[in-house]
């Protein structure tokens, strides 16, 4: 540690140069608004770490990129090619993006616009609608991010070819991972990104092997990135909505306990894929780390409750009681299994429909 | 301190392993030694049911689940294998019950259950159905063939608590233990398919949500993998 803080002193002032001329428009705790129409391809630079933390989310939806990476959880390394751009549709900006896996089963991920598919060998699409897209703006600088999170920058370091600049993000509680986060010097982009436990464990690792910056993607990627994709079924269609929390007396249920610091910013309600029934879903962020909450009747009577972790995801799953009804809660996240269990066990049935049913 | 006799010096001995046991933090030994003495102890048994009840108040612990009543049981599976272990065995020690419980539940399908959920499901969780409002879950329930199972809240570090899991049959004189075992498949093998169809939906929703990029669907792979 000690170590450490000699080098932050004396990377200070070197590591986050300041580019006078392109500064976040948002400097103070005001969410920076929609930002400029042309993020360019040398994107803004900023100085502090939240900032550099914003240009992260900004350059990973705003630039135009083609890699490869890689990703790394336990025993398993998987090699991953992801394609970015912004497409104009009606004045508006869209994002195009396709990740696909490269090792074993063919899967991929395409996003177009507000339309995501999923596609995976021998499997349906999957694909999710979004109703309204949030934008990502203001997480870090303003709100109570560093509450929770301490940020320090670390060093200058060199990331397939790149030169990154290394952010710690440790957290000050236990419900949450710490990160370290490489990002590129020049356009802030994600580059490398290690996920440790309370122990100082590794979860997870993704490291970009190559990424290149052009201009604009060729022709051909673009063709693939607005191809038709074959349409799912509907049961596998989903719908998310962007608002942040559902209606009070929508819902039956809520969350009686999460880890502070998180709050809704999505949710759903649609035919569950795995029982005839309606599952309602609840996704929660702290600005890194997120989990989703599903809430769904139970039918099956057969009562099972399972705590897995997989890989980087903590699932738990668990059935609470309302009345004569039972429900159905699983728990999912990149976040410790003890914080998804206890949100787990905390989801309850909302307190006016609790009082009707006596 | 004349008092300190060997018997109490046992006894308090005896405590301590109870509250490391109710901890979660009991050593085999210990647990042993409280699982030996807690049939015969009525003491024993009610400072567990209080630490117990201590401990999930401390906790905030107002799960419905912790309501359910798995000693009865648990004591009958016990009751009937009891004697085949004792034949086996030459001393019908605590070793011996340990061991039952230990063929009982992963004969329910689990390998690893941790020695407290046995302990606590022993004790019987039964005390908290002394309040009328945790009787209709058992009651609603005894007529169908329904699989519960206990909730035990395990400390771990994150001031959360966790639930350590294990299966029983409120009807076990119906339902054998192979008809246990496969109905526990066929739930793990919905919940695996839960855990894969909902992963993908939390992927979307982060990717849209957490500040991650790429990261989201990354992640999938071990899902997709399995």
């Amino acid at each position: 540690m000690p170590l450490l803080l000699v080098l932050l002193v004396a990377l200070e002032g070197h590591a986050f140069p300041v580019d006078q001329s392109s500064e976040p428009a948002g400097q103070s705790s005001k969410p920076a608004g929609q930002s400029s129409k042309s993020v360019g391809q040398s994107s803004k630079s900023a100085d502090t770490p939240e900032k550099w933390l914003e240009t992260m989310i900004q350059a990973t939806q705003n630039l135009t990129y083609r890699g490869h990476f890689v990703y790394q959880q336990g025993a398993n390394l998987e090699t991953l090619a992801v394609a970015h751009t912004l497409q104009k549709v009606g004045g508006k900006s869209e994002e195009l993006e396709s990740i696909a896996f490269l090792d074993g089963l063919p899967r991929e991920m395409v996003r177009q616009g507000k339309i995501i598919t999923f596609a995976s060998a021998g499997r349906e699409p999957t694909r999710f609608e979004h109703e309204s897209l949030v934008p990502m703006v203001g997480r870090f600088t303003s709100g109570h991010f560093d509450n929770h999170y301490k940020l320090k920058p670390a060093a200058l370091d060199r990331i397939a070819g790149r030169e990154a600049v290394q952010l710690l993000v440790v957290p000050t509680d236990r419900f949450r991972y710490g990160y370290q986060l490489w990002l590129d010097r020049r356009t802030g982009l994600l580059l490398k990104s290690v996920m440790v436990d309370s122990e100082g464990r590794i979860i997870e690792r993704m490291q970009f092997t190559s990424l290149e910056l052009p201009g604009n993607l060729t022709s051909q990627e673009l063709e693939r990135l607005k191809r038709k994709l074959p349409a799912s079924t509907g049961k596998n269609v989903v719908k998310l909505s962007g608002k942040s929390v559902p209606g009070k007396a929508e819902w039956s249920w809520e969350t009686g306990w999460i880890p502070e610091g998180f709050s809704p910013h999505g949710h759903s309600s649609r035919n569950s894929a795995v029982s005839s029934q309606k599952v309602d879903t609840l996704n929660f962020s702290d600005g890194l780390a997120s989990f989703s909450v599903f809430v769904e009747p139970d039918e099956t009577r057969v009562l099972s409750q399972a705590t897995e972790q997989i890989g980087s995801m903590a699932a738990v799953s668990k059935v609470f009681r309302n009345g004569e009804k039972y429900f159905h809660v699983t728990v999912l996240g990149e976040i410790p299994l003890g914080t998804a269990e206890r949100i787990a066990v905390s989801v309850r049935p909302r307190e006016q429909s609790q009082k009707a049913d006596k | 301190m004349s008092e300190k006799t060997p018997h109490n010096h046992a006894q308090e001995r005896l405590n301590e392993s109870l509250s490391a046991a109710m901890d979660g933090e009991a050593g085999e030994f210990e647990l042993r030694r409280v699982l030996d003495n807690i049939g015969s102890d009525e003491d024993l048994r009610d400072k567990a049911r209080r630490y117990q009840m201590v401990g999930d108040a401390l906790r905030h612990e107002t799960n419905e689940f912790v309501n359910i009543d798995l000693s009865a049981a648990i004591r009958d599976r016990l009751k009937s294998e009891v004697p085949q272990s004792v034949a086996k065995e030459t001393s019908a020690s605590s070793q011996g019950v340990l061991e039952v419980v230990d063929r009982w539940w992963s004969k329910a399908g689990r390998v690893v259950v941790a020695a407290s959920v046995a302990l606590a499901v022993l004790l019987g969780v039964k005390n908290y159905n002394s309040t009328p409002e945790a009787l209709p879950l058992v009651a609603s329930v005894t007529d169908q063939t329904t699989l519960s199972q206990p909730v035990q809240i395990a400390q771990n570090g994150y001031g959360a608590a966790g639930i350590q899991a294990g299966y029983s049959s409120r009807q076990h004189d119906s339902i054998t233990p192979e008809q246990l075992a496969q109905a526990q498949s066929v739930a793990d093998r919905a919940i695996r398919e839960r855990f894969r169809a909902y992963a993908l939906q939390h992927a979307e929703m982060s990717a849209m949500n957490s500040g991650q990029g790429i990261l989201p669907f990354a992640r999938l792979t071990t899902f997709e993998s399995q």
